[in-house]
């Protein structure tokens, strides 16, 4: 495996922003493959209600705090995105970057702490 | 190997710019979304509990009030929406509007980094349709999923 590929990449916030755009993107169609798969139970009561259930068991809980991670991500910088390409907001793209940044560390906590205080 | 550089075109660039707009609504459409299954206790599905196996999500006063049952499962509080006349239409466009917009802008984004390490334009072409027959298969599935929903749903089940 050529994994230096990784390492070339200079990492400035910009490169940064880009890569892990890439990669919740690529886990987010992922997810949406076996949720839109999934709901096919919603048409019979018992199968749903087992789906529903199932997602209750602590694995899912903690890929649910995966999956808040990478859709708050991908939301916030895909807003960075269309700032920069729409409004001309390039120069204060670096900025805007740690700002939202902050900002999806913030949601991230706050949608991750219920579910983690039901493991204490 | 593939063309080192290809015309502009109008349609690509169309689907560059929907690809914002589509983000954009995406944003709105997964918030209530994250609210209505999540967060609002007269709605939410998913509760906050860790359940053994076999046992299902206790819901609170707000949701019995609005299924009109003691223990309402999770199915119950889904066909409160998708069953429900007055509200099935609202919902059933959501979620439609939801799986289009949601599946769009996944396979699309997918589609532009597979282009960007497949350097031949049959490897390219072959991928694409390969992603796109399987975004299709979703939709359908999504689809015939949400029009059914609540079709036979005829209350709590006996027992």
């Amino acid at each position: 495996m050529k994994w230096d590929l990784l390492f070339r990449y200079r990492m400035r916030p910009g490169m940064l922003a880009w890569l892990l755009h890439r990669i919740s993107g690529l886990a987010l169609v992922g997810y949406i493959v076996i949720h839109v798969y999934g709901l096919r139970a919603l048409t019979d009561r018992e199968q749903f209600n087992a789906l529903i259930a199932g997602y209750h068991h602590p694995v899912f809980r903690i890929l649910e705090i995966f999956l808040l991670a990478a859709v708050t991500y991908h939301a916030l910088n895909g807003l960075r995105i269309v700032l920069i390409d729409f409004l001309g907001w390039s120069p204060k793209q670096k900025r805007l970057f740690w700002t939202l940044s902050g900002a999806a560390v913030l949601i991230i906590g706050l949608g991750a702490y219920p579910i983690l205080r039901m493991f204490l | 190997m593939a063309r080192t550089y290809e015309p502009a075109s109008r349609p690509r660039a169309f689907w560059w710019f929907f690809h914002r707009v589509s983000g954009a609504v995406l944003v709105i459409l997964l918030i209530v979304h994250y609210w209505v299954q999540h967060y609002d206790p007269a709605t939410a599905t998913m509760t906050p509990q860790i359940l053994a196996e076999g046992e299902l999500p206790r819901y609170g006063e707000a949701a019995q009030r609005r299924t009109g049952m003691e223990e309402p499962t999770p199915y119950d509080l889904v066909m409160a929406r998708l069953a429900d006349p007055a509200y099935a239409w609202f919902w059933k466009t959501f979620n439609l509007l939801f799986l289009l917009f949601a599946l769009h802008h996944g396979f699309y984004g997918l589609s532009n980094i597979l282009g960007d390490y497949l350097r031949h334009d049959m490897a390219r072409l072959i991928a694409n349709v390969l992603i796109w027959i399987l975004a299709l298969v979703l939709l359908l599935i999504g689809a015939y999923s949400v029009i059914t929903a609540g079709w036979n749903y005829s209350g709590p089940a006996v027992g």
